[in-house]
């Protein structure tokens, strides 16, 4: 026997199906733009009237037809492309910024600009300068005026090795600061993954939500989250049943449900950087991502390695040991071929003295030329600042042999340069075009790799918003669907109602 | 098959092409206006390294052809000189030859003589000819005048009786000691210079010095 009220119980439960399926919609649309928005549908099913369910066995027929219900609003996202693009994403994100890194230390120890003269405005001027200078005073070597030149551009390349060992050093120095906000930021979005995970797993427990049917908005606010995240390292996301996830960071377990580690930043005494987890101390850039990035290359010191905080990378401290070595060739050069006593037999007992080390101390600057020069540090010496006829051998002379074999050691293409493990051999000028050369080779690797990687991101992204991002046309056909649907339900209450009209008021009633 | 295309995937696909076009161009626009092809050396590495040697070539030959034209102007005054004490000498043989085969009256005698003390007399200027006020007949000497004459009326170069100098091991001396300023001086044209002790290699530079005892001779007898 079919209960009486049968018909508008099913057409009450398509007529709530179908108004919710329009919230839905409606939600869909004004969030098509929202970041991170992943699309939802509400799950119809048919309701099931099968006789297991009852104490008592019943004529299954009497109860077809009980109408729609909604068992919950779900999102369609897939996970492997989630994976696939954050793993993606921390390459991408490690190429641009080694990019970044390595173009800005080209701008520092750039050499192909067209200068003054054609010659650029780095080292390679420099000892342009420098030779030209020299040219003129071996051919005049008795001129105070030609000595005054030379004695210039001495102190012009020692400046410039200054400025540009210092101009290294500071953008190391604005690099470590980046790093240390980008730290800030990394723990932050850890706790806040940690506090949504505490969220979402309350809400599961008390608002009735199963796996399948989550707290979506929340789910979607974590994974936007998840997402910037794996561009500071490689992540491992696994859900847990409760709602929360465990999140693995260069292969350490840094959220744990609730729980959130924390990355520390150390900078060591000699100028390297550390990044460990609070919990155990083990090192948090091991893997891709932008930490690794920055904390390679600052610590980067290539072949010439000579603790184990630095690596081998060609970093900031590799390009700083070509400085150094440079000005103390030079410095050797230039410190060691002019004589000033000489024994009775005509051997040299001392050199006359043109650069030295600067050293600030008690207010005021003292040279010293007995010691050993690095770029940030080399500077004319008081003899030669005060009087640069100090190098004129003799005023009524035109004796040259000890300026030109300063030309010849200057030009020699024999000059040895050791930066440690490392040894150049070649002239100052093919010095400087050996680590230009090799910098530029990192620089177009790095920004190469980074557009084939940008280029795979963005095509994940679009996969991914081919699965869970909002079409509006496929909305606006489900609009349709599930208006048509609100009004063949509403026909159908009308069409019970005049049912149950001529039952009741109409049979058995006469005249 | 087909994706799913959504609206934001659209416009992700359009900002990014749009945004290569416009780096492409700007780039190119770059490379036109500033006549340069590449502005670091990371957009062309090769080329990069290779424009850094032929700066630094070019710089150095600028440097050697400068030189070479100093010198040779130098070595031309020189040559001048060297040509006019020739001809001078050559008079002198001419008139000496006259003295022997002629009649040797006292008038002549006296004529004589004016004429060899006139010619010693051009001798000595020449010899102490100058180039851009240094003195270039005085080895490393350009501050005082190379050749001087004695009391005796001998010739003396920086100082030293020119009779007594003589050439041991490459070197000028006077009963012992080094004759002042007789060593010479060097330019660079290219040819990887190389000074040892103190001493250039002279096939490895040119020199530029001209010194009057190579030229004008010294001792006491006649060398050739």
């Amino acid at each position: 026997m079919r209960p009486t009220f049968m018909g508008f119980e099913s057409s009450k439960t398509a007529l709530f199906a179908s108004q919710k399926a329009l919230d839905i919609v409606g939600h869909n649309f004004a969030n098509m733009s929202s970041e991170g928005y992943t699309r939802q549908r509400t799950d119809q099913v048919a309701v099931e009237s099968y006789s297991y369910k009852n104490r008592v066995s019943i004529n299954a027929m009497n109860y077809n037809g009980l109408g729609t219900n909604v068992n919950g609003v779900s999102q369609v996202r897939d996970q492997r492309l989630d994976t696939a693009f954050r793993n993606i994403y921390s390459e991408t994100s490690y190429y641009n910024k080694s990019n970044a890194m390595l173009a800005d230390i080209e701008n520092v120890l750039s050499e192909v600009d067209i200068g003054i003269e054609g010659n650029g405005y780095g080292l390679s001027w420099g000892i342009k300068q420098m030779y030209s200078a020299l040219e003129d005073f071996a051919s005049n070597v008795n001129v105070g005026g030609d000595a005054s030149i030379f004695a210039e551009s001495v102190k012009n390349i020692t400046t410039l090795l200054n400025h540009i060992s210092r101009t290294l050093t500071d953008t190391a120095d604005t690099y470590k600061m980046e790093l240390q906000s980008e730290v800030n930021d990394a723990n932050t979005m850890l706790t806040k993954v940690a506090d949504l995970n505490k969220q979402i797993s309350e809400m599961m427990s008390t608002n009735g939500y199963t796996n399948q049917y989550g707290p979506n908005e929340l789910i979607d606010k974590r994974n936007v989250l998840l997402d910037q995240l794996s561009s500071f390292g490689k992540l491992v996301v696994s859900n847990n049943a409760d709602g929360s996830v465990n999140v693995t960071m260069n292969g350490h377990m840094c959220i744990e449900g609730k729980n959130a580690d924390k990355i520390n930043y150390h900078e060591n005494s000699n100028g390297t950087v550390s990044l460990t987890w609070k919990s155990d101390g083990t090192a948090s850039d091991t893997d891709y991502g932008t930490l690794k990035a920055s904390t390679e290359i600052l610590n980067g010191r290539g072949n010439n390695i000579s603790s184990g905080t630095e690596t081998t990378i060609r970093g900031f401290q590799y390009y700083e040991d070509y400085l150094d070595t440079f000005a103390g060739k030079l410095a050797e050069i230039l410190n060691n071929t002019l004589p000033e006593t000489k024994d009775a037999d005509g051997n040299v007992l001392t050199y006359k003295k043109l650069v030295g080390e600067s050293d600030y101390s008690n207010g005021k600057i003292s040279v010293y030329t007995d010691k050993y020069v690095t770029a940030k540090n080399i500077a004319i010496s008081d003899d030669l600042a005060e009087n640069p006829s100090y190098i004129i051998y003799d005023k009524n002379s035109s004796e040259n042999a000890y300026m030109v074999e300063l030309l010849g050691k200057l030009s020699i293409n024999t000059q040895t340069f050791s930066n440690g493990v490392e040894t150049f051999t070649g002239t100052f000028q093919d010095y400087i075009a050996d680590y230009v050369g090799k910098l530029g080779s990192d620089v177009q690797y790095a920004s190469s790799r980074y557009e084939s990687c940008n280029k795979y991101s963005e095509q994940l992204l679009n996969e991914r918003d081919g699965i869970s991002g909002v079409s509006e046309t496929e909305e606006t056909m489900s609009m349709l669907t599930h208006n048509k649907a609100f009004q063949a339900a509403a026909k159908v209450m009308t069409a019970m109602d005049e049912l149950l009209d001529v039952i009741v008021n109409q049979i058995g009633a006469l005249g | 098959m087909s994706i799913r295309i959504t609206q934001n995937s659209v416009n992700r696909s359009y900002l990014s092409n749009l945004s290569n076009s416009q780096y492409s161009m700007n780039t190119a626009m770059d490379k036109v206006q500033s006549g340069r092809a590449f502005t670091k050396v990371s957009e062309n590495v090769s080329a990069g390294t290779k424009a850094l040697n032929i700066r630094s070539k070019i710089y150095k030959n600028e440097q050697v052809r400068d030189n070479v034209a100093v010198a040779n102007e130098q070595l031309t005054v020189a040559e001048d000189s060297l040509v006019s004490i020739n001809e001078i000498v050559g008079n002198i043989r001419a008139e000496v030859l006259k003295v022997l085969n002629g009649t040797n009256t006292k008038v002549g005698e006296e004529i004589y003589t004016t004429v060899l003390q006139n010619s010693k007399d051009s001798i000595l200027k020449l010899a102490n000819c100058k180039y851009n006020d240094k003195y270039i007949m005085g080895g490393t000497n350009i501050k005082t005048q190379p050749y001087t004459v004695d009391a005796n009326g001998k010739f003396q170069f920086n100082g030293v009786n020119v009779e007594d100098i003589e050439l041991k091991n490459g070197k000028f001396e006077s009963n012992g000691t080094s004759v002042p300023y007789s060593s010479d001086t060097y330019i660079d044209i290219g040819l990887d210079i190389c000074v040892v002790n103190g001493v250039v290699d002279p096939r490895t530079a040119y020199k530029v010095s001209v010194s009057g005892l190579d030229s004008l001779g010294y001792g006491k007898s006649y060398n050739i």
